[in-house]
């Protein structure tokens, strides 16, 4: 097979890429394979029903078995899937095995070329108190925390969880080291709680992530949540690609995310940036990775480096105008960086909300059901990163999380505007949705000033979000409907087609039940 | 009759349109029984079926919406409501029925006449179905102006059996 011409001088070459990897990403990884002329293959389990990621690849490959562990999670069934394609690449998007450093591992021995960083890298920022300790000999500052030694007398252990809570000062946070997703993570007050937190944290831990082990953390008041995107080169080079603001979420979970920062200075973005290409090169990273810190006045604190391509990429993509997912297949053939970091400056402003299929009129509960009206909004600096269209099905087989609705403007306010708008134009219908309570976040005062802070939707919501509209305009076009017939009779036609509004014939007065 | 339910908060309401020179106009907009104000508010089709527009003082507004089951997805203004409707006294003997079949079966007694003035309540049909006899009442009181059957005709499930024009409506010059 030919060379691709922006391969040529790379020493190692691949020409099929292999997504192991569902939704969105997969088809924002697919959309880079084509304008990079890879060829990209889909894989894809019993639970999906024609998804979007298959109807855009070159080809695609059916992993069976009937629960994740066999399909999506299985390092060797994808391994096989890439024999049998002929795939000689694999990029694992996020999520699944994509920080999974015996999967890369697996990968690299049998001679794929893997699109992430080395197994090592992954393994050593996995594990949180690992990685602590190398941030400390790296002079990445730490939220103050403390380790615990086991050992393996309990009475032991738990005065010495005291003493350690005593310097470490309350609130604090109790983490599992092998967590994650707010899994093994306790908060506590003060000392009373600590016992029995301790002893939960660990238990979940161990159940969790088969690693009970636990530290400590000062538990930041109001912190932001802002994290460095870094780029790697197999040769040495690193640059960093500015801030992420990623304060508001959820459960823990990114609701919102925007780049630049609103509230730090060229100052503490140089800082953070030379931190974050510390804490890379320490692990000796390789490929796109982020380094997340907390924010709390002009102080920054390491959080941890997630070893793989952020879900929130999109936000300096659009301020940055680097292609990320490219870079990855740049570094990933061993081309060196391009990029100059005294080039990569912020252009405007960039906004990214996450669109689920949840309630969030009732405590964000995922919500089912067909999206049987899926009109995307439209117009300049809108880009739109989903993983379904009009007719699918919003299922409980995965996560939740349906698009990423971005919008880029000259600068915040801009962008404000113009994301209020696109949630407006946004018409999902047939399936709930959080579009209506993004709306409400972004057109809130306290975002505008940007004041987001990780408390954001329990400080302005404490009793919880709950919708508005103009109910009787809505009963209005209900009775509408229901006069003029427009819905799908059980041959899957809609009566309303027949209905032509310019009919003369309309005017009688017929009614179409 | 029809009844419209908002999911959101489960209120009960009653909407009645009329044809307007092709478009609709409210002429009875009741919530938890009580009447709701709707100015001169008018909607109208489009090119697309799932797409209304509503005109009130001038100003156009669009309305995208699908029925999934029996629910009315309505998308305005960037909210999303879901209007429930609901066949009053569909299943029972007693009560008012819709002026639409209830369900699939055979009209046993047309009680009213074309031209004929009803008053709301009125029986106007009666249908035999499942075995149970349904009685389908005027929504509103005004003109008899269509009857599509007679005694002894086999209906489909939502069907219209009976038009009425509303007494309070006055019916345009101009129209067809």
């Amino acid at each position: 097979m030919a060379t691709l011409d922006w391969m040529t001088e790379a020493p190692f070459k691949f020409s099929k890429v292999l997504i192991a990897n569902r939704g969105e990403i997969a088809c924002r990884i697919i959309r880079a394979c084509r304008e990079m002329s890879l060829a990209s293959v889909a894989i894809y389990s019993d639970a999906d029903n024609d998804p979007l990621h298959v109807e855009m690849a070159d080809e695609s490959i059916h992993l069976s078995g009937d629960d994740l562990a066999s399909t999506y999670l299985s390092g060797s069934a994808i391994i096989n899937a890439c024999r049998a394609v002929g795939a000689d690449a694999i990029h694992p998007g996020y999520g699944f095995l994509s920080e999974r450093a015996d999967f890369a591992e697996l990968v690299e021995a049998s001679g794929i070329i893997w699109i992430g960083p080395p197994a090592k890298a992954i393994d050593s920022m996995g594990d949180k108190v690992r990685a602590r300790r190398l941030m400390t000999e790296a002079g990445v500052p730490l939220v103050p925390g403390a380790e615990l030694v086991d050992s393996g007398d309990l009475s032991e252990v738990m005065a010495q969880l005291h003493a350690r809570a005593a310097e470490v000062g309350f609130p604090l946070l109790l983490k599992a080291s092998a967590g994650g997703g707010g899994k093994g993570m306790r908060a506590v007050d003060g000392a009373g709680e600590l016992d029995s937190a301790y002893l939960s944290a660990q238990r979940e831990a161990q159940s969790s992530f088969g690693d009970g082990t636990v530290y400590l953390e000062r538990r930041l008041i109001s912190p932001r949540h802002i994290e460095i995107q870094v780029l790697c080169d197999t040769h040495g080079n690193a640059v960093h690609l500015l801030e992420r603001e990623c304060s508001i979420q959820r459960r823990h979970q990114k609701v919102v995310e925007e780049a630049p920062s609103p509230h730090i200075s060229d100052l503490l973005r140089n800082e953070m940036g030379a931190a974050a290409l510390a804490a890379a090169q320490s692990v000796h990273y390789v490929g796109a990775g982020t380094v997340e810190f907390l924010v709390v006045g002009g102080e920054f604190f390491f959080l941890e480096m997630n070893t793989r391509l952020q879900v929130e990429h999109p936000v300096t993509e659009m301020v940055t105008g680097v292609d990320l997912v490219q870079e990855q297949f740049r570094i990933g053939c061993g081309l060196p960086l391009t990029l100059n970091q005294e080039e990569i400056t912020p252009r405007g402003h960039a906004i990214e909300v996450r669109i689920y299929a949840e309630d969030a009129a009732n405590n964000f509960l995922p919500a089912t059901g067909p999206l049987s009206l899926w009109r995307p909004p439209v117009g300049p600096g809108i880009r739109l990163d989903s993983g379904v269209r009009e007719g699918d099905e919003a299922s409980i087989d995965f996560d939740p999380m349906l698009a990423k609705l971005v919008v880029h403007g000259s600068d915040r306010v801009r962008a404000i505007e113009r994301m209020r708008g696109a949630l407006t134009d946004f018409v999902i219908l047939g399936t709930t949705t959080n579009v209506e309570f993004l709306h409400d976040v972004v057109s809130h005062p306290a975002f505008a000033e940007g004041d987001t802070t990780t408390d954001f939707i329990e400080q302005h919501w404490p009793s919880g979000w709950s919708a508005q509209a103009e109910d009787s305009v809505a009963v209005l076009a209900a009775a509408s409907g229901e006069k003029w017939g427009l819905y799908l009779d059980e041959a899957g036609e809609s009566s309303g087609d027949l209905v032509d509004p310019y009919n003369p014939f309309m005017t009688l007065s017929r009614n179409f039940p | 009759m029809k009844q419209f339910i908002n999911e959101r908060d489960g209120e009960v309401w009653f909407a009645a349109v009329v044809d307007h020179e092709g478009s609709l106009r409210p002429f009875a907009l009741r919530c938890a029984g009580d009447e709701v104000p709707v100015g001169d508010l008018q909607i109208s089709q489009t090119q697309s079926a799932d797409e209304l527009s509503i005109e009130r003082g001038g100003v156009r507004e669009r309305i995208l919406l699908t029925k999934v089951g029996d629910v009315w997805w309505v998308h305005h203004a960037g909210r999303v409501s879901k209007v429930r409707v609901v066949e009053r006294g569909s299943s029972s003997l007693s009560g008012a029925g819709g002026l639409t079949a209830p369900m699939p079966g055979k009209v046993l007694t047309v009680m009213a006449t074309v031209g004929e003035s009803v008053d709301e309540g009125q029986p106007l049909v009666v249908m035999e179905a499942m075995k149970m006899e349904h009685r389908i009442c005027a929504d509103v009181a005004g003109t008899v102006t269509v009857i599509h059957f007679s005694d002894g005709d086999q209906v489909e499930q939502g069907v219209t059996l009976v038009e009425i024009e509303p007494a309070e409506f006055s019916i345009p010059d101009d129209r067809v």
